[in-house]
């Protein structure tokens, strides 16, 4: 595959967090369209290897490319445009309103000092709203949405700048199932309009059901990266995870993966 | 915003203004308004003139600009630190511009009104780069707040130090502790022509990226902002308008910390209107107080520093309580 066909790729990427290499030597290349899962334990360096695409932490060595553009080369503004990053959803939230929050998600587009966007952001605010199926909550406060309609805001807020790659950490946390269902859905049809989307992920039956591919990370290494309906996945996900795990076929047919608590209940 | 908040800027708009009338209304005599509008426009309209054009009005445009920095500089403080209960004078800044000021009266004793301004600036804008140097990595804002505490009782202590060991200012140093506009006159008033280019220039500046680093660090920089050099910037201008207040004032407490919860709570805390709530909160508290303290033991006065709270807290408590 030529680099410039890959949405965001990296090569040899290392990252320490205070002298602790965090992430060894890692490569990887996701197209244009793709939904890709990071699994791995707590502290495999999921998080630290989304913020090292993201530009948000200092790499030690390595390089990252855009569409085949070393990203050194970008702009901060330009980079916002072109990779929207949502941390896990954080505790505190931000006194506005949904399409007040979504406005500052399309400010890398607005000219350098200006504060508010044209007529043709507030239009793309619109779609965004529309897209998450926010727009009868629009003028609505943060703090009075549900769990399920808070992390939908926060995408709006992220896609709303027409990113080419979107980096999620954890982005079903706190979610019930019905909404990471409805989450995994979007996540989904935003990838049809060929954004790379790259999400950290503790679900492993999420991830194998929306992904098309699935990333293991053990100790800041890539240890697996397969297809989601790979035959070997389950073995992988388990090697990773240091878990056993069950696997079966639903009646549509797709592959469901879930772990094997073997929990003795007899007395 | 919603229709409910843009009815509260305009009535927080309207309560300043009424603040700002009644404050030239009331003191040792009672104006009516007529004579308020003679005393302001017709120059020789004899004893209206002499005390509203010479006294009252400078007086409470000194009062207004006071409360105008505290407020903005509170509103600006909790946001880059994410901290709710920070304020100029929490963070020391005050104090090191007080700490300048004090030396600088000490040295001399003579010293021009304007000099001291400049002494106080002087010392808002060095102690905030000292507290940004000290807390060295302006990515952490619980370290700003500490370290600012920190060097602003040290601050503190130095002042009442050097007040009470050289004996000279001691009237001085009692309207500076208390804080309070006594003798505020046209020199304080002017420094408006000061402080409003900057304050303009800084929103055109800032505001943007203000309003971004309110949603945290890592969302600001994905949204092309360098938070730590917003958060730098922005530390330094609180600075600055701190150090003006502290020229004109002394050391007032409790402005800063209110006012942005007072509009917070009216306007809500996003962008321009949070930050130009929380002025016009700060004037009114400020207002408020000094025509309270000009009031109540007339024709003696009380130092308004120490009716801030008097005014601001009720209005604080009531509007959390409430959760508007």
């Amino acid at each position: 595959m030529k680099l410039n066909d890959t949405a965001i790729s990296c090569r040899n990427l290392q990252i320490s967090y205070e002298a602790d290499p965090v992430i060894h030597s890692v490569d990887m290349e996701v197209t244009p369209g793709q939904l890709v899962a990071i699994i791995g334990e707590n502290a495999s360096g999921k998080s630290t290897l989304l913020r090292g695409l993201a530009r948000l932490q200092k790499l030690d060595d390595g390089d990252l490319y855009l569409r085949g553009t070393r990203c050194d080369e970008l702009h901060d503004r330009e980079f916002a445009r072109r990779v929207a990053y949502l941390p896990q959803t954080p505790s505190v939230v931000p006194d506005m309103s949904v399409r007040a929050l979504v406005e500052r998600g399309r400010t890398p587009h607005f000219p350098t000092y200006a504060v508010n966007g044209s007529a043709v952001d507030r239009v793309e605010v619109d779609n965004a709203l529309e897209q998450v199926g926010l727009t009868a909550s629009a003028d609505r406060s943060l703090k009075i949405l549900s769990g399920g309609e808070l992390q939908r805001a926060w995408v709006a807020f992220a896609l709303v700048r027409s990113p080419e790659v979107l980096l999620l950490d954890e982005p079903t946390s706190h979610l019930d199932v019905r909404y990471q269902r409805e989450l995994m859905q979007l996540l989904s049809e935003l990838k049809e309009k060929g954004i790379a989307i790259i999400v950290a992920m503790h679900d492993i039956s999420l991830a194998i059901a929306f992904a098309d591919r699935v990333i293991g990370l053990d100790s800041g290494k890539i240890a697996f990266d397969r297809f989601a309906d790979s035959e070997n996945i389950l073995e992988d996900l388990g090697n990773v995870l240091h878990s056993k795990l069950l696997s079966f076929r639903t009646t549509e047919g797709s592959l469901a993966v879930v772990p094997d608590w073997h929990v003795d209940k007899t007395p | 915003m919603t229709a409910n908040m843009s009815r509260n800027v305009f009535a927080v708009l309207l309560l300043t203004g009424v603040a700002f009338v009644s404050s030239l209304v009331f003191g040792t005599t009672v104006f009516d308004l007529s004579e308020i509008f003679r005393g302001l426009f017709i120059p020789d309209s004899g004893f209206e003139r002499a005390v509203i054009w010479e006294m009252r009005f400078p007086r409470s445009l000194s009062a207004a600009l006071v409360g105008a920095s505290l407020g903005l500089a509170g509103a600006i403080l909790q946001i880059t630190t994410r901290n709710p209960l920070a304020d100029p004078a929490i963070l020391g800044i005050s104090a090191l511009s007080g700490l300048v000021l004090a030396i600088v009266t000490v040295m001399i004793p003579s010293a021009h009104a304007y000099l001291r301004v400049v002494a106080c600036i002087t010392g808002g804008v060095c102690g905030s780069l000292l507290i940004l140097q000290v807390s060295s990595g302006m990515n952490s804002p619980l370290r700003i707040t500490m370290v600012g505490f920190a060097i602003g009782a040290f601050a503190s202590a130095c002042i009442v130090g050097l007040i009470t060991g050289s004996r000279v200012v001691l009237e001085f140093a009692l309207g500076f502790l208390a804080g309070g506009l006594y003798g505020a006159s046209w020199n304080d008033a002017v420094l408006w022509v000061l402080w409003l280019p900057v304050v303009v220039v800084v929103f055109l500046l800032l505001l943007r990226r203000l309003n971004n680093l309110s949603l945290g660090d890592d969302i600001a920089q994905n949204l092309g902002e360098k938070p730590a050099r917003t958060r730098a910037y922005a530390i330094i201008f609180c600075g600055f308008i701190t150090g003006i207040a502290v020229s004109i004032s002394g050391l007032v407490s409790f402005v800063g910390l209110a006012s942005p919860h007072i509009a917070g709570n009216l306007v809500g805390r996003n962008g321009f209107t949070f930050l130009f709530g929380s002025m016009l909160s700060g004037m009114f508290i400020v207002l408020g107080a000094d025509t309270f303290a000009r009031v109540i033991i007339s024709p003696s006065e009380l130092p308004a520093g120490i009716l801030t709270a008097i005014i601001g807290a009720p209005i604080l408590v009531y509007l959390v309580r409430k959760e508007v």
